[in-house]
């Protein structure tokens, strides 16, 4: 809507009265009959039109906004998956694309309930670099709430569990030597069962030199020392009568 | 609601050119209710405008009722209704500078008659010959303001010789901040142009 500007305020505007007044000399120096319908009457059907006409106006911009938007809505993301050369890590990597006009609003990588943090490497470009085999699920949600699932093989995790590289007794403590050549050991995962179904922790584990020792056993332990990929290491460990 | 006497019309909203354009249609006619309309809806801001023009509301008056006195026997010649506002402001124009001439010649002669000089006194580092020709500068670019297109020269001469803001010639002759600019540009473009031949 035009707004006076404050620079006219010294100029006031006409008087009903000199309206009609210099529409009447108008109409009289044109020879043309004068109006029926009262002056201000026909002031304010104009302002109503006017107004109305510009409600319209609005409407039609508003619903051409809605109609130019709602198609965006229901645009899904269209994800394309490639694998990328492995690192030094041993470990598959893929690279996530994702096409689409709308911003991302969250891409995230499973296998199973194994969720896998997720990297931006570029424009509405991601990596992820599943630590375990099976079908690792993608999904991609865009800010319309749109989304897509795709699902890769991935087989190329590590599969060999930790092997043992030492075992001996040592004060009292059974003290085990392991190593995993491909993902490691996840040795804040290392524990034992024992046949009442009781968990317990190493006494001390080394990452740095694979040490891990455990108070010497009374009764039938299980030892489980699994590595990053979800591959497990299984040792019973029974005590013998005389040793 | 009530209608009295004492309401004031202000252009406040968007204009509908067509249905402005149909009350133009109507005043040919023979309506004249329709013509009092097209007055209602533009009255004010045409005599909003002769008074900046002018600087005097009695004279703005004045070229208020020849402007529609001439629009209203003129009407026939337009060509599209729809384009009744701005031809309205083409006339409004015209007649103020008439009227202000007029009234130019006037003080002017009043002068004379008083035995006052006819135009300012020429500063001193000025000769007469110099001034006379300042004088033929400035009469010769106005006359090229007024060949410009109309909306053109309407924009330049109340921008640059009437000293108003962009904001308040948009206001005025219903255009945008942009249009406005953009007559100003062109103008400007076109009137170098024909005062370097």
């Amino acid at each position: 809507m035009a707004k006076r500007p404050a620079s006219f305020n010294k100029y006031p505007e006409l008087s009903a009265d000199a309206t009609q007044k210099m529409l009447d000399n108008v109409f009289d120096a044109a020879r043309v009959k004068r109006n029926t319908t009262p002056l201000p009457k026909l002031a304010l059907y104009s302002e109503y039109r006017r107004e109305r006409f510009g409600t319209q106006r609005r409407l039609t911009f508003a619903l051409l906004i809605v109609f130019l938007i709602l198609p965006l809505c229901f645009f899904a993301p269209k994800i394309t998956v490639e694998q990328m050369p492995q690192g030094n890590d041993r470990l598959p990597k893929y690279r996530i694309s994702v096409e689409s006009l709308l911003p991302v609003h969250r891409v995230a990588a499973s296998v199973g309930d194994t969720g896998f943090p997720v990297y931006e490497s570029g424009t509405k470009t991601y990596v992820v670099q599943p630590t375990r085999n099976g079908d690792l699920d993608i999904e991609v949600m865009l800010l319309n709430r749109q989304w897509d699932i795709v699902t890769v093989p991935v087989a190329g995790v590590d599969a060999e569990p930790p092997h043992i590289l030492e075992d001996y007794f040592k004060g009292g403590q059974l003290i085990l030597v392991v190593a995993d050549d491909n993902s490691g050991v996840d040795f804040s995962a290392i524990h034992t069962k024992d046949a009442a179904g009781n968990t317990a922790l190493p006494l001390t584990t080394d990452p740095a030199s694979g040490e891990v020792r455990f108070p010497f056993p009374e009764e039938t332990i299980t030892i489980f020392i699994p590595d990053n990929a979800g591959n497990t290491l299984q040792l019973v460990l029974k005590p013998v009568e005389g040793e | 609601m009530q209608i009295t006497e004492e309401r004031r019309w202000v252009l406040t909203a968007e204009i509908d050119y067509t249905y402005i354009g149909s009350l133009v249609d109507r005043t040919l006619a023979g309506d004249s209710d329709a013509f009092a309309e097209l007055y209602a809806a533009t009255c004010q801001k045409q005599y909003l405008f002769s008074c900046c023009y002018l600087k005097d509301e009695n004279l703005a008056q004045d070229a208020l009722q020849e402007t529609y006195i001439l629009a209203l026997k003129n009407l026939g010649g337009l060509q599209d209704g729809k384009l009744f506002i701005s031809w309205l402001n083409q006339i409004n124009f015209r007649v103020c500078y008439r009227l202000q001439n007029r009234q130019q010649r006037y003080n002017n002669e009043m002068r004379a008659f008083e035995g006052v000089s006819e135009t300012a006194p020429a500063p001193v580092h000025d000769s007469p010959e110099a001034h006379a020709i300042r004088l033929d500068d400035r009469e010769y670019i106005l006359q090229q303001v007024m060949a410009l297109p109309p909306s053109e020269s309407q924009v330049i001469f109340l921008h640059y010789y009437k000293e108003m803001k962009i904001n308040d010639i948009a206001y005025l002759m219903d255009l945008s901040r942009s249009t406005v600019k953009r007559y100003l540009a062109s103008g400007k473009a076109r009137l170098s142009k024909s005062l370097s031949r």
